[in-house]
């Protein structure tokens, strides 16, 4: 792979493994930690990839790993009174800051499927869960959005 | 809400264009580095393959302990187990061997150190080259997870216990192992397990554990492994479980999972047990709390005293303690009145090789 080639990758793909960071950990520096990290892993890597349906799927799945890779990382290191109680929001948008304030897990397999079009099953493999634990998430990801959207139309 | 407004929600993320540059130009600076990394595996199976000849002619065992597990871990002199890959430590499934490599206690902290090999492929290669997963899961083939976890029985009153998050030592590319590791910390307050079971199996649900004395089972009983909400939950085909966050026994209504029990048979993949060999303790006092430590660790407990920095000094001058990484995890808890504060060291510290050792500024004296 060209340094040609990468900059049209991290063209492409750069924002998409950005989000699903972002959407794991809810910082934006972290995120943009975790991207250069999985970016350059495809760079170290020089894969073949069959179809870019596959380097996308691949990209997604180092990024759902390094952020757990990360979480951890901050759960050693970092004092539990220094970590934010809420995720920063890269803009204050009410529509994303609901979204951001659902639990982790659901966030992430609500992302994968309305914002990436990934279906149950592709989930399933992308975070390593069993397809029920992922149908389950999403139900409660909806509920819970229900519950926080009332919530802010009550005040 | 639908996906039109999810996309709204996430439209204005994105990556800026500062770290944009940043990720090419680190790309331009490790161009060098990338190519260095880059490893040809089939000369390394072949040596392998070689190895394993000779190994089987002159009758000498192949084992990655102890020299890859210092070289991962640290340096093991005087807690070391001479465990060789064989015997009831080590199951082959699919070509791969599987082998607990040591198992340490001290009470308080137990440290697992499982080996991996692959002898027909460079499955593990690519699995530590491209996806090295945390949080129990460990990826293999294309889409292919693997479930791994650590099960004990810390003894009467506390049941069994489950370790969900092994982390990947790292790979070691001249004898084609991976290396993971199994810690748990506050297991128990009755001498640590004598015994543990360690599981890596493809069906997700289907699993053994060891028998407990609270708990006992037949050797054939298949517990199920759920994932119910934000909790694991063992159930065994009775619509028997154990929470394990809380160690309470609950009844779980099993129908309620029916579409999750289709593997419940498929025990796929390695069930390792092995002996745990306990360490020994220094003991000490800080204040009004009492110091427990090991080479693997340090347990603090008492109503006070527990909190604050830790510092380490060994007689050689030597202060392990400032390094960066230097604690592999902590935990916090409390038994009836007392607070008890674990930390699991990185790589082991010689506890009689300590000479200074300070809580919060405050010196442990040792019995």
């Amino acid at each position: 792979m060209t340094h040609r080639d990468f900059a049209g990758i991290v063209e492409e793909y750069g924002d998409m493994v950005f989000r699903v960071a972002f959407s794991t950990l809810g910082r934006r520096e972290d995120a943009e930690d975790v991207t250069q990290e999985v970016l350059l892993k495809l760079w170290r890597a020089d894969k073949d990839f069959a179809s870019q349906e596959h380097m996308r799927f691949w990209l997604i799945r180092v990024t759902v790993n390094e952020c757990r890779r990360a979480v951890r990382w901050y759960r050693r290191n970092v004092p539990v009174e220094e970590v934010p109680e809420r995720p920063d929001a890269p803009e204050s948008r009410e529509l994303l800051d609901t979204v951001m304030a659902l639990p982790e897990k659901l966030r992430v397999a609500a992302y994968l499927f309305y914002y990436e079009g990934y279906s149950t099953r592709e989930i399933a493999r992308l975070v390593s869960a069993p397809e029920a634990t992922v149908r389950s998430r999403l139900a409660r990801a909806r509920e819970k959005l229900r519950e926080l959207l009332k919530e802010e139309e009550n005040l | 809400m639908k996906n039109k407004a999810f996309m709204e929600a996430f439209s204005d993320v994105k990556l800026s264009g500062e770290a944009r540059e940043k990720i090419l130009d680190a790309a331009l600076e490790d161009g060098g580095k990338a190519a260095a990394r880059r490893v040809s595996f089939r000369p390394l199976r072949a040596a392998l393959a070689a190895a394993l000849v000779f190994c089987m002619l002159t009758g000498v065992t192949l084992a990655a302990s102890p020299e890859l597990r210092d070289r991962l871990w640290g340096d093991f002199s005087g807690i070391k187990q001479d465990m060789e890959p064989g015997g009831e430590n080590m199951a082959v499934y699919d070509g791969v061997e599987a082998w607990i490599d040591s198992a340490l206690t001290d009470g308080y902290i137990t440290v697992v150190h499982v080996a991996v090999r692959d002898t027909q492929g460079d499955r593990l290669s690519s699995v530590y080259n491209d996806v090295v997963a945390s949080g129990g899961k460990l990826y293999w083939t294309e889409g292919n997870a693997l479930n791994h976890c650590m099960f004990y029985d810390s003894g009467e009153g506390v049941g069994m216990s489950v370790c969900y998050a092994p982390e990947i030592l790292g790979f070691d590319r001249d004898t084609g192992t991976l290396m993971l590791e199994y810690r748990t910390l506050n297991a128990g307050f009755s001498g640590g397990p004598s015994q543990v079971s360690v599981t890596i199996d493809t069906g997700a649900f289907g699993t053994e554990r060891i028998p407990g004395e609270r708990f006992p089972m037949e050797d054939e009983t298949v517990i199920e492994q759920i994932e119910q909400g934000e909790q694991f939950v063992f159930a065994d085909g009775s619509g028997y479980a154990v929470d394990t966050t809380c160690d309470y026994e609950i009844t779980l209504d099993t129908s309620m999972f029916t579409s999750m029990f289709d593997d419940i048979n498929s025990k796929t993949g390695w069930v390792l047990v092995s002996d745990v060999e306990t360490l020994p303790l220094r003991e000490g006092t800080v204040g009004e709390a009492s110091v427990f430590l090991s080479d693997i660790g340090v347990t603090l407990r008492g109503k006070s005293g527990t909190a604050g920095p830790i510092s380490i000094t060994l007689r050689d001058g030597s202060e392990p303690t400032a390094a960066e990484g230097w604690m592999a995890d902590e935990q916090l808890g409390g038994v009836y009145d007392e607070i008890v504060r674990t930390v699991c060291f990185a790589k082991p510290i010689p506890a009689q090789e300590v000479e200074s050792f300070t809580v919060g500024g405050a010196a442990v004296s040792f019995q």
